[in-house]
C-alpha cells in the first residue's frame, strides 16, 4: 500500500523507527492513537504501546521523503523548548515535569530524533540542510496534536546531542534551551553503577568527542567516559557563550528547590493553578520510577564512587564544570537575567 | 486489546474470510514482529 505525504491514513501514527535498508532510509510508523508520551523515555511509551497486538502487528512503512513532505501539510505543534544535559544529572525529572502538563508533548530521548541526527554517518553526501530538514520532519510528525489540549512540543535530547546544539538551534531558531549538569564525581558514580551508551568506547564517533580512534584501547573505561563527559560540558558551555536566543545553564542542585520555577521562567509555561499542582506533584516523585518519591542521592554517590572514577572526574571534567558554574553564577547575579541572549560573547 | 482477545478475534475473522490459522501461528507472528520492531535500528 502506497501512502502519499498527506495521507489521512497516517493520522494517529508516529514515525517510531527509522532504519537504513541498503542505502535507503525507511520509516516504520506505529499506531499511537491518542496515547501521550508520559513515560520517562520515548522508547518506554513505544514499548508499552507495542504490547497491544494491533500496534505490534500492523505498521505503515514509508520513505524518508514522504515523512519530510508530510511536514508541509502537517507541520505539527510548535517546539517550545529544548533540554540538553550531560547525563545522570536530573534531566529525566525535567522531562517528567514538562510531561505532567497535558498541554505539552514531551519527546524524551526519542530514538527517531537520534537517528535523524546520526543518519548522515550511514549515508553519503548528506548536507546539514538535509539533516535539519529530517530533524524538523521527525519532530513535526511526533509533535502532531493527538489530544485537543496539546499546544506545544518539548525535546529532551540524548546527552550526546549537545554536540549538535548549533545544528539544533538552526533547526529550531529562537526556541529556548537549557543545559543541565551536575558535579562530575556524582555523574561518574552513577555511570559506574550502570554505564550509559555514550560512556562505552565505539558508540560515539571518536573524533566527535575529540579522541583518536586508534588510541581508544589505551584508555581505561573511566578515562574514556570522563573525557566524553568533559566534551559534552564543553559543548554546552560554548553554545551558551555563543547563544543567539534564550538559554540557561542549570545545575542539578538547583532542581530540588527551583526546578518548576526554572522551567516556568525559561519556557514561559504560564501554568494554571491545576497545572501548577501537577508540576509540584511530579517534582516530588522519582523521575525514572514515578511510583517512588524523589530522594537526593548526592551523599550516596559520594560514598560509592571508586577512586579511579573520582580521579578521572577531577582530572578531565572539574575545570569545565567550574567554568559552567562561574558562567551560571555570573549571569544569575546579572540584573538582565540569566536567559537573556548576548549580542556577542567570545 | 489483550492478546488472548486479539487472537480469538483474529482467528474468527480469518475463518469468516476462509483463512484458517492457529493461535500458535499468530503467537509466532507476534514474537517475530516484536523482534523486528526492536531490531530495526540504525
Amino acid at each position: 500500500m502506497s501512502l502519499t505525504p498527506d495521507d489521512a491514513r497516517l493520522e494517529g501514527w508516529i514515525p517510531a523507527r527509522i532504519h537504513v535498508d541498503g542505502e535507503v532510509p525507511r520509516v516504520d510508523w506505529c499506531h499511537l492513537g491518542d496515547k501521550r508520551f508520559t513515560d520517562p523515555f520515548f522508547d518506554e511509551t513505544l514499548e508499552r504501546r507495542l504490547r497491544n497486538p494491533f500496534a505490534l502487528l500492523f505498521r505503515h512503512q514509508t520513505s524518508l521523503e514522504t515523512l519530510v513532505a508530510r511536514r508541509t501539510a502537517r507541520p505539527g505543534l510548535p517546539v517550545r523548548g529544548l533540554v540538553f544535559h550531560m547525563s545522570r544529572c536530573g534531566s529525566t525529572l525535567l522531562a517528567q515535569l514538562l510531561a505532567a502538563v497535558p498541554r505539552h508533548i514531551v519527546l524524551s530521548e526519542a530514538s527517531p530524533v537520534d537517528v535523524a541526527l546520526r543518519l548522515h554517518l550511514r549515508l553519503r553526501h548528506v548536507t546539514d540542510e538535509q539533516r535539519i530538514e529530517w530533524l524538523r520532519a521527525v519532530v513535526a510528525a511526533l509533535g502532531q496534536r493527538r489530544n485537543p489540549e496539546e499546544e506545544g512540543v518539548f525535546l529532551k535530547l540524548d546527552a550526546w546531542h549537545v554536540l549538535e546544539l548549533p545544528l539544533l538551534q538552526r533547526a529550531f531558531p529562537g526556541v529556548p534551551w537549557l543545559f543541565l549538569y551536575r558535579d562530575p564525581v556524582e555523574v561518574m558514580a552513577s555511570h559506574q553503577k550502570h554505564r550509559g551508551a555514550h560512556m562505552l568506547p565505539g558508540v560515539l564517533e571518536p573524533a566527535r568527542v575529540g579522541l583518536d580512534a586508534g588510541r581508544l584501547s589505551e584508555l581505561s573505561i573511566e578515562e574514556y567516559g570522563a573525557r566524553v563527559l568533559a566534551r559534552l560540558c564543553e559543548a554546552g558551555l560554548r553554545a551558551y557563550r555563543e547563544r543567539q536566543g534564550p538559554a540557561r545553564l542549570l545545575n542539578y542542585h538547583q532542581l530540588q528547590d527551583s526546578a518548576v520555577s526554572q522551567l516556568v521562567d525559561l519556557f514561559k509555561l504560564e501554568p494554571t493553578a491545576s497545572e501548577h499542582a501537577l508540576l509540584t506533584t511530579a517534582a516530588a516523585r522519582d523521575a525514572k520510577n514515578p511510583v517512588l518519591p524523589f530522594e537526593d542521592d548526592t551523599q550516596d554517590k559520594a560514598r560509592t564512587v571508586s577512586d579511579t572514577s573520582r580521579a578521572m572526574a577531577q582530572r578531565w571534567i572539574r575545570d569545565v564544570y567550574d567554568s559552567l558554574e562561574a558562567e551560571r553564577l555570573r549571569d544569575a547575579a546579572a540584573p538582565v537575567g540569566p536567559s537573556t541572549p548576548r549580542a556577542s560573547d567570545g | 486489546m489483550e492478546v488472548p482477545a486479539f487472537l480469538a478475534l483474529a482467528i474468527r475473522l480469518g475463518a469468516e474470510q476462509g483463512c484458517h490459522f492457529s493461535a500458535e501461528e499468530l503467537k509466532d507472528l507476534i514474537r517475530d514482529e516484536r523482534r523486528s520492531w526492536l531490531g530495526d535500528w540504525v
